[in-house]
């Protein structure tokens, strides 16, 4: 992993590629939203926050498709459980 | 003795004098064996997502406290006898964090 990051420094920009089919370097990825500083409180009372990660059926997002880290994900299904217990949710 | 949080769901076509006796009975059984309420926080009542036992809404009450097991066993035990109350819930903390109330603004 590290010899690849020293690659990303090296060649940011994209048009010095040889050929059109040469794959990109960069990655285009969104960081976890719950592991930066100041992050919000992950807690079965907090239903505005719980609500994002929800479907209209009622459903847990996948973490494929929002981009929480796995330990963060499994907090928040276990907490969205938890209020659904309750009925807030 | 850990902390603990602890809510309760009464059944919505309560009076206001019933929510608070209820509120008083948990208070002092949980005062009376071996626990200690730190605060106690009014939700009110709050609409439900579904359904529970063709209710749609229900009156939340919730306690901060710091107890045994012997105090839980003795609120679960009664809880299930208490015909005005649906459901509830009890959660272990490390620390409790009494700042926040997330549901203040339905309270006024």
């Amino acid at each position: 992993m590290k010899k690849r990051k020293k690659n990303f420094k090296n060649s940011k920009n994209s048009l010095n590629k040889l050929s059109l089919f040469q794959k990109s370097d960069m990655r285009f990825s969104r960081k976890c939203p719950f592991s930066v500083k100041d992050a919000p409180i992950i807690d079965y009372k907090n239903i505005t926050l719980l609500q994002k990660y929800i479907t209209e059926t009622n459903k847990i997002i996948t973490s494929k498709i929002s981009n929480v880290s796995l330990g963060k994900q499994k907090k928040i299904a276990r907490e969205i459980k938890k209020a659904k217990t309750l009925g807030i949710l | 003795m850990n902390f603990y949080e602890h809510t309760l769901v009464a059944r919505q076509n309560l009076s206001q004098k019933d929510v608070d006796a209820i509120e008083k009975k948990y208070e002092d059984l949980i005062n009376g064996n071996s626990g200690k309420v730190i605060k106690i926080e009014k939700w009110g009542l709050l609409n439900f997502k579904r359904k529970i036992k063709n209710f749609t809404k229900g009156y939340f009450l919730h306690y901060k406290l710091e107890g045994d097991f012997n105090t839980l066993n003795e609120i679960k035990s009664k809880t299930k006898l208490d015909n005005n109350i649906i459901r509830y819930l009890t959660v272990r903390y490390k620390e409790l964090d009494l700042k926040t109330e997330y549901f203040s603004k339905n309270k006024n």
